[in-house]
């Protein structure tokens, strides 16, 4: 289950309209996600400080489903401290995706996820206390919250292997 | 059949005390001109006939109802009387109905009476004739009675009157409410199974949900009906406040021109949004250090040889008697195979990883396709765009307020404060109509954090069905929802049909109107009319195109309905050219049986004249006061008494000389 | 004047006003896709009733029912 902090309804409900490119939660909950992996930063949280919003990843966001589950297995590796190998990736593998499930990510691995977008929307939500409109708040992220994600000391990955 | 309008009496009212007939020979004209300077009581004239023909004013408040009091004879009670009459030749149909208010101004009450049957005599109250029971509502009636800028209301994107126009007047609407009445019986229905402990708790949530359902349909239908005066006021103000605008014509038409193009910019704006977030959506658009990430990880998925051989093809060999390799297994050389098989990968993990893989050199590439297209800097310049035009706007509003009188200023703020009011409730009334949402897990929470009444009628619907299963009332559940899905398949597939139907009806009629070669078109029938050409979509067209459109959309589906009634239009021609009053002058015999036309003096150059009416049965009607400041159209007015009627107040002129050279000059009172 | 799509003579019967052509027609299709053609013509009835105002509260749940009993697979 995708979940989302409280407090995201109420903040983002102003970026929710029918000519607004948001049309549901879950985008909100991906820029969140965005930018919770790209600080580098996950919070572990208690299940009444989230929302549910949905178990599938929603039609729009579909075709990325890969390179979502990619993206995890990258931070999945990287915070491992250790060096990279055939083993690793594997456990990884095995902890991290699921194709039964319809998003490809096991239960912790969107556990993660969630724990990413959480820290996500507490950094968004620091910088910007009140949503403008949606395009100038997709502007403000994107020249703003974005250049501060996936910087070179916090996500980096290696390019040698050791094999094993 | 046939409904004309064949007059109408006032007194004691705000508008002159008079009495109007369309009659010749005991018939209605097809062409009835009523000309009444500025300040007569067109206005509530036509809300009078509109409040006579749906019973509107049951709903209205004390306050409501003395203002429709005459400020200068302060009598107690009035009296406004509509006179129809039916006409069927088929049916052999011929009859008279009256509907009578009679205002008490003391008590602050109006009560109606109704003329059904002649032999009856007026009864009390507001009885609709059976063949009319369909159609006297507010959403049919403001089809053929056009108050202000109603015009545009069909046309403006966001608006539904054209597709609410036709679900009332084709019995959708009714559909719409049998749905309702089947749930409450269904429900009532399943409060007398018998049930035990559990079904009893089911049972009590199901209530729960049910009667939240009932007040967000209370809570939707308060909105609804604090819109109705709103909206009314909007458009009273929007008419009153164009009418200052008008004066200012050039500033007017300045002004038009900026909010089309501010409108266009904000459409260019809400899809370049669209545009940068589907590249957001893509993960390598994002960083570059995404990118090199997930290539590295394919490199080094690609150096491990991974995904590599699945788990399961092991597995599989050591069921066999033989490896591959041709030797014999046994029970150790078996063990060690399928303790080794559980360090390779899974099918699952296999088909990931390989998409994963596929992914990153695909979405890599539309990230490089994405970016060449630069849809934040695009973003930006058309945000900038669209602030600019908004601020012209804004501006040049600002201009033609500063040049109004005070009075004209306190005007256009109501107006922007109405409009604000408006704008918010028509936002609440989205949202509880909105149906995003997962109603999984909504139905889990409490019934009063869904605040969506879809989601809410979705919800119930399952629960229904989860206690249906338990009651085993399974097949009465699937038999109402299958009937429910009938009368929505139906509703649905008539409500197209009409559309398209109305639509070439419209665009017939249009080609008529409009000048030949006008590149103008009705494209289709959504929830609004949409204009435009060879394909091309349209805003909104010139005023005049406009009007015509709306008679054409209107006399279209009155025709189709079977049921004709009058159009009834206040200020029918203002926005038209002399050419183009001509051309619907010349045609307005043709597109509807009975046309009642509420003019002043202005209107009349290249309408009246264009006019043929069938048979000459048409009528010219002055109305004005009787004030001293009136003295010079007195002693003009013809000394025979046939053509004149005389109140206490005001005078009636049927002498089509009279009316054509009746030249208005400025009144001192506003009613 | 253009002709209207009904024929005024068809537009009652009985007590009630009879339903737009293309309506009458919908719900006929709409019951063979789900099935049941057999409830067109009670379907009908019943709209027809409810748009002529003779539906009274008290025949509602009966006239459902044998909507329903035709509807039962």
């Amino acid at each position: 289950m995708f979940k989302i902090h409280r407090d995201a309804k109420r903040w983002s409900d102003k970026l929710l309209y029918s000519t607004s490119p948001f049309k549901t939660q879950f985008d909100i909950y991906y820029l969140s996600f965005i930018v919770g992996i790209g600080l580098g930063r996950s919070v572990q949280f208690e299940g009444a400080m989230t929302t549910d919003i949905t178990r599938d990843v929603p039609k729009n966001f579909l075709e990325y489903r890969h390179s979502l589950a990619g993206l995890l297995l990258v931070s999945g590796l990287n915070n491992a401290g250790l060096p990279l190998n055939k083993t690793l990736v594997k456990s990884r593998v095995q902890e991290l995706l699921d194709s039964h499930s319809q998003s490809f990510l096991s239960e912790k691995a969107t556990e993660l996820m969630n724990c990413f977008a959480f820290a996500g929307f507490e950094a968004m939500r620091e910088e910007m206390p009140r949503v403008p409109e949606a395009h100038d708040f997709l502007i403000w992220y994107h020249n703003v919250m974005l250049p501060k994600c996936f910087q070179d000391d916090i996500w980096n990955f290696q390019d040698d292997i050791i094999t094993g | 059949m046939l409904v004309s309008i064949s007059g109408w009496e006032s007194t004691g009212l705000r508008c002159p005390d008079t009495k109007v007939s369309f009659l010749k020979g005991g018939n209605p004209c097809g062409i009835n001109l009523v000309q009444m300077p500025n300040g007569t009581g067109k206005s509530t004239i036509i809300e009078l006939i509109s409040a006579a023909l749906t019973n509107s004013a049951s709903n209205w408040d004390t306050r409501k109802i003395r203002e429709f009091r005459s400020k200068l004879q302060e009598s107690d009670s009035g009296q406004f009387i509509l006179t129809l009459l039916l006409n069927d030749s088929d049916q052999e149909l011929n009859k008279k109905v009256v509907f009578q208010m009679d205002f008490d101004f003391v008590s602050g009450t109006v009560n109606l009476s109704t003329l059904n049957d002649s032999t009856v005599g007026l009864e009390i109250g507001w009885r609709v004739p059976r063949e009319l029971t369909a159609f006297l509502n507010s959403k049919c009636v403001e089809v053929f009675v056009f108050k202000g800028d109603k015009v545009q209301n069909l046309i403006e994107y966001g608006r539904d009157d054209a597709e609410s126009s036709i679900k009332h007047f084709f019995g959708l609407s009714h559909v719409d409410e049998i749905h309702e009445i089947v749930e409450k019986d269904f429900m009532s229905r399943q409060e007398g199974v018998r049930t035990d402990k559990g079904q009893a708790r089911q049972q009590g949530v199901l209530n729960k949900w049910v009667e939240w359902h009932k007040e967000l349909e209370r809570t939707k239908h308060d909105y609804e009906e604090k819109l109705i005066p709103l909206r009314s006021s909007y458009d009273d103000l929007r008419a009153r406040v164009s009418d200052i605008m008008d004066g200012m014509i050039q500033n007017k038409s300045q002004l038009a021109e900026y909010e089309a193009d501010r409108d266009k910019a904000k459409e260019q704006l809400s899809s370049g949004s669209q545009t940068a977030f589907a590249a957001i959506q893509n993960p390598f658009f994002i960083s570059q250090n995404i990118n090199s990430s997930m290539t590295s990880l394919k490199r080094n998925l690609d150096k491990m040889k991974l995904p590599g051989t699945s788990g399961e093809f092991f597995k599989e060999i050591a069921e066999d008697d033989a490896c591959i390799c041709g030797r014999t297994f046994d029970q150790q050389s078996r063990d060690y195979l399928l303790e080794n098989s559980q360090s390779y990968l899974s099918d699952n993990h296999i088909a990931i990883i390989n998409g994963i893989k596929s992914d990153i050199d695909n979405h890599s590439y539309l990230a490089v396709e994405q970016e060449k297209e630069k849809p934040f800097e695009k973003l930006t310049m058309l945000q900038g765009d669209y602030y600019l035009k908004d601020d012209r706007v804004t501006r040049q509003k600002t201009l033609m307020r500063d040049e109004s009188t005070p009075m004209q200023q306190l005007l256009i703020d109501e107006f922007q404060e109405v409009t604000l009011q408006k704008e918010n409730l028509e936002n609440r009334l989205k949202y509880i109509q909105n149906e995003d949402g997962d109603i999984r897990i909504m139905g889990r929470g409490s019934h009063r954090d869904c605040k969506k009444i879809p989601l809410v009628k979705k919800i119930i619907k399952a629960k229904q069905e989860e206690l249906a299963q338990i009651n085993d009332t399974v097949q009465e559940f699937n038999a109402k929802e299958k009937f429910k899905r009938i009368l929505l398949l139906a509703s649905e597939s008539t409500l197209e049909k009409l559309k398209v139907e109305l639509c070439a009806q419209s665009n017939s009629k249009l080609k008529t109107i409009l000048p030949e070669g006008t590149p103008l078109e009705i494209l289709e029938i959504k929830e609004h009319i949409q204009l435009g050409f060879n394909g091309k979509k349209q805003h909104l067209g010139s005023g005049g195109q406009n009007v015509s459109v709306a008679y054409s959309f209107a006399t279209s589906l009155l025709e189709r309905s079977g049921v004709q009634f009058p159009l009834i239009v206040d200020h029918p021609v203002t926005a038209l050219q002399e050419s183009a009053r001509r051309g619907l002058g010349q045609k307005l015999s043709s597109i509807c049986h009975q046309f009642i036309g509420f003019i002043i003096d202005t209107e009349k150059a290249g309408f009246v004249d264009s006019l043929n009416p069938v048979d000459e049965q048409a009528t010219y009607i002055t109305l004005f006061r009787n004030i001293p400041g009136n003295q010079h159209f007195i002693d003009l007015l013809p000394d025979d008494n046939q053509l004149v009627f005389k109140s206490e107040n005001a005078y009636v002129c049927t002498d089509k000389n009279f009316f054509k050279n009746f030249h208005d000059v400025e009144s001192d009172l506003s009613e | 004047m253009v002709e209207g799509n009904f024929s005024s003579k068809e537009n009652y019967i009985g007590e009630f006003m009879k339903l737009d052509k293309t309506l009458s027609e919908s719900i006929q299709e709409a019951c063979a896709q789900e099935g049941a053609p057999q409830a067109s013509p009670a379907i009908i009835r019943l709209v027809e009733r409810y748009i002529s105002n003779e539906l009274p509260d008290s025949e509602r749940s009966s006239a459902l029912q044998s909507i329903y009993n035709l509807l039962k697979e």
